[in-house]
């Protein structure tokens, strides 16, 4: 941010500074086929090969709890939470990406990282009915990048308190 | 009436706040117990003393409605201490109605910053006026229109008491300091110089003043050695002793009589123990000592796993003996180190049982006024100590049980006497240690659980079959009230019918890994008791395995540990039983229980008391007793039975802690009159 304040005064230029404001970075990654991303500004962190330990008696879609740094936090497959098909996952090395909720911590286990995306608002455009397969109200909504649509996961209303 | 306060004060409120709270939960306590000994000058003057605190420090906080009925209620202790009113019943209600304004506005201050506003405790205001000018109380509601103009009036009669104040100085008194007296009290002079610092800096004396102040302080003077006694013997003392112990005080009450007073040595010396005393304590926020809790659980968790390691070295061969009996030394060394640091942080979390029984007393009182039934109440054990958070969630289930041997329990006065019993109920509240657990009892000399009653009603509601019941023995009729779904009210009333059932009562003391039991005779009484760990973070388990799964099943729980013998297995129904010496045992599997693949032998039967029974529950793995530190698994999980938690080992891993309580209490009502 540092080094883009001082161009903007250099330059000058109102829009440029509107434009950075309001930029939003989001994490991309795989289920099955689908590019889906989450706001960075949800995401405590990225970690792969955990180990995670199942709960008996939970819904299938809780797949256990692992140890992030000291504390104990659940880990959620997104795939069965959204009755996806499920075939690529891997659970023995699993990619996890823990968010903040409303619930506190929680792991949710992806495919495959893709990467980081600079997005802005104006571009996010309502969820297409029923295309993707995920409930239309946990999605933000999409983005058409240079060759694909984004689905944005809208992660605060996915983990929710009367949700539980 | 929403109150602004400024920055600079919020630290005051804060500490007026706690102050206030425990005022008025102490006063609850005393007012009933006043109502016994009416006559009890003691109890007087210290509900007196109560009051005056919390006039001061509300009145230096402005908030004027808080100050009135504060104020009035002073009055009207004053009166009574001094044998000029005579205290009924009648006049305990609405010094009690008095009593409960000041802890919704203490209450409102602290959830919305707002406290009631003038119109609203007009009427109480008036009430309380009509007792103090000795009207009859059936008068009281009537003479609402002509007080409410003084009423308005009484605020600036309040503040200028304080203006009207005057003090006779000793002579060769600095003219600032005297000046800084009138302004602000006749109080300890650290305190006023404390005061003084606190205020805004444009409304602070000169810095020459604060010096003068300082440097009468450091000669040792007091405030008694600048102004001449006055006011009557016992006001005068009490006065000054409150004014050393309270801080925030503002203003002298000036309406009794003052006459000269002696310096009086024997107090001042009682005076300084007491300054000491208070420099003692601190007060710590509870999330720090969380924290520092938290750390010392990971210290224990690494100890063991060293005197693990170190135990595992010295089995191996070709060590130096020498280095590693050293070793050894060093870590037993530590070991103790981490118990005992452990114990002290434990420590800080304890507080006394009083924290809560204390509220009791007018519980009762208002209970057994409602109802028309004579209860006393006795309260043992109010020093026993437990973790602060343990006692935090005992407070409903507590109030629950009581309102129930009130209710259920306690016969109306004649059916008492036609029983033979004493006019007078009794309800004992009390605890002790026992071990490392903390044992709470609610005691009634009522009219017993009719067991029979209690079975009808159970299968009435379809939670027990007619044959279940008639295998069923007393004590295990007694559980059943504690199954969810059933009251014995035969009509709900609104004492005990409402808020928590004993269902959520007996889930409350299990989710804190305690019990509870009934015992109860008819027409004697009912005996509720519950057991406790002393602490919730740090327990002792017994670590075990199914289908490579490992659990940590709490030792307290655990009655004894035998090998599994398929030849001691019998299947009953549609359960199976273990055979074990002269006792027959419902049995599980631990896979059966958490649905968990069963595809190998068992090995090991660990005996879980799981209520007023014991089960059986077999594992395939057994890897001994370890100490744990217990994390919550996260709200997502908050419900998932039979799991009380997680903890984390010393490689990392994470184990799940079996609750044997839900994890059987699914099959519970099957299991009832089983065996």
């Amino acid at each position: 941010m540092e080094s883009n304040n001082t161009e903007m005064q250099v330059l000058g230029i109102k829009t440029v500074e509107e434009e950075i404001i309001h930029e939003e970075r989001v994490i991309t990654f795989r289920l099955n086929e689908e590019l889906v991303g989450i706001d960075i500004n949800d995401i405590t962190k990225i970690t792969k090969d955990v180990e995670i330990t199942p709960v008996p008696k939970t819904k299938n879609y809780i797949l256990g709890v692992m140890n992030l740094r000291g504390n104990i936090i659940p880990v959620v497959s997104l795939k069965k939470m959204f009755k996806l098909e499920d075939k690529e996952q891997d659970y023995d090395h699993p990619i996890v990406i823990v968010v903040e909720t409303e619930l506190g911590q929680i792991g949710i286990t992806v495919d495959n990282i893709e990467g980081a995306v600079k997005i802005s608002p104006e571009d996010i455009q309502p969820p297409p009915m029923n295309a993707i397969g995920i409930d239309p109200e946990y999605i933000k909504g999409v983005v058409m990048l240079s060759n694909e649509l984004l689905i944005l996961l809208d992660i605060k209303k996915i983990f929710r308190k009367e949700d539980k | 009436m929403k109150i602004e306060i400024p920055e600079d004060l919020k630290e005051i409120l804060d500490e007026f706040l706690v102050e206030a709270d425990e005022i008025i939960e102490q006063l609850d306590q005393d007012l009933v117990e006043l109502e016994e000994n009416p006559d009890d000058k003691e109890l007087l003057n210290k509900i007196f003393r109560g009051m005056h605190t919390l006039k001061g420090g509300a009145g230096f906080l402005n908030l004027t409605t808080i100050v009135e009925i504060a104020h009035k209620i002073e009055d009207i202790f004053n009166k009574l201490r001094n044998d000029d009113l005579k205290l009924t019943s009648e006049m305990m209600d609405i010094i009690l109605e008095g009593i409960d304004k000041l802890k919704e506005g203490i209450e409102r201050l602290k959830e919305d910053s707002e406290i009631p506003d003038e119109e609203e405790v007009q009427e109480l205001i008036q009430k309380l006026e009509a007792i103090l000018e000795g009207k009859p109380i059936e008068e009281i509601s009537s003479v609402s229109e002509e007080k409410r103009e003084t009423q308005t009036e009484k605020p600036e009669n309040i503040d200028s008491s304080k203006e009207n104040e005057e003090f006779d100085f000793v002579e060769g008194v600095d003219e600032d300091i005297k000046q800084l007296i009138l302004r602000f009290g006749a109080k300890d002079l650290a305190e006023l110089l404390e005061d003084i610092i606190l205020l805004a800096p444009d409304e602070r004396p000169p810095l020459e003043v604060i010096n003068k102040l300082e440097n009468l302080i450091e000669e040792g003077k007091d405030i008694k050695d600048l102004i001449k006694p006055k006011g009557n013997v016992e006001e005068q003392r009490e006065e000054k002793q409150e004014e050393q112990q309270q801080t925030k005080e503002q203003e002298k009450s000036p309406e009794t009589p003052k006459t000269p007073v002696k310096k009086d040595e024997p107090k001042q010396t009682e005076k300084k123990k007491k300054t000491e005393k208070k420099e003692d304590v601190i007060r710590v926020d509870v999330e720090r000592v969380e924290v520092l809790m938290n750390l010392v659980g990971e210290l224990v968790l690494d100890r063991n796993r060293i005197v693990k390691l170190a135990s595992s070295l010295s089995v191996e061969q070709g060590k130096d003996e020498s280095d590693l009996e050293e070793l050894i030394e060093a870590i037993n060394g530590m070991s103790r180190t981490v118990s005992d640091l452990q114990d002290a942080v434990m420590k800080l979390r304890m507080q006394p049982v009083k924290k809560i029984f204390s509220k009791f007393p007018r519980i009762v009182r208002d209970l057994a006024k409602k109802l028309n039934k004579k209860v006393q109440l006795v309260l043992e054990g109010e020093d026993t100590e437990i973790d602060r958070s343990i006692l935090d969630r005992l407070e409903d289930p507590l109030i629950h049980l009581v309102r129930n041997a009130i209710d259920h329990g306690i016969e109306p006065p004649e059916e008492r006497i036609k029983a033979g019993k004493p006019e007078v109920g009794t309800v004992k509240l009390g605890a002790y240690q026992e071990g490392d657990r903390i044992i709470i009892y609610i005691e009634d000399d009522g009219k017993g659980i009719d067991p029979e009653k209690v079975k009808e009603k159970a299968i009435e509601k379809g939670l027990i079959t007619p044959e279940q019941a008639s295998n069923m023995s007393d004590k295990e009729a007694y559980e059943l009230i504690f199954l969810p779904g059933f009251s014995t009210a035969e009509q709900v009333s609104d004492v005990s019918g409402r808020g928590v059932g004993m269902d959520v009562v007996a889930s409350t003391i299990h989710s804190l890994r305690g019990n509870i039991e009934i015992e109860s005779q008819l027409g004697k009484g009912t005996k509720i008791t519950m057991k406790l760990p002393l602490t919730v973070a740090i327990i002792r388990t017994l670590m075990v395995a199914v289908n490579e799964r490992i659990f940590a099943i709490p030792l307290f729980s655990v009655v004894e540990i035998v090998r599994y013998k398929p030849e001691n297995v019998k299947k009953v129904g549609h359960f199976k039983s273990l055979m074990l010496r002269d006792e027959v045992y419902l049995l599980f599997t631990l896979n059966e229980l958490f649905e968990i693949e069963d595809k190998k032998d068992k090995e090991f039967v660990v005996i879980v008391k799981v209520g007023e029974k014991n089960i059986a529950i077999a594992v395939e793995e057994l890897f001994g007793e370890e100490e744990i530190v217990i994390k919550p698994l996260g709200e997502l999980l908050e419900d998932v039975k039979g799991i009380a938690g997680a903890t984390i080992t010393g490689d990392g891993k994470v184990v799940l802690i079996v609750d044997p309580n839900s994890l059987i209490s699914d099959k519970k009502t099957q299991l009832v009159g089983v065996i």
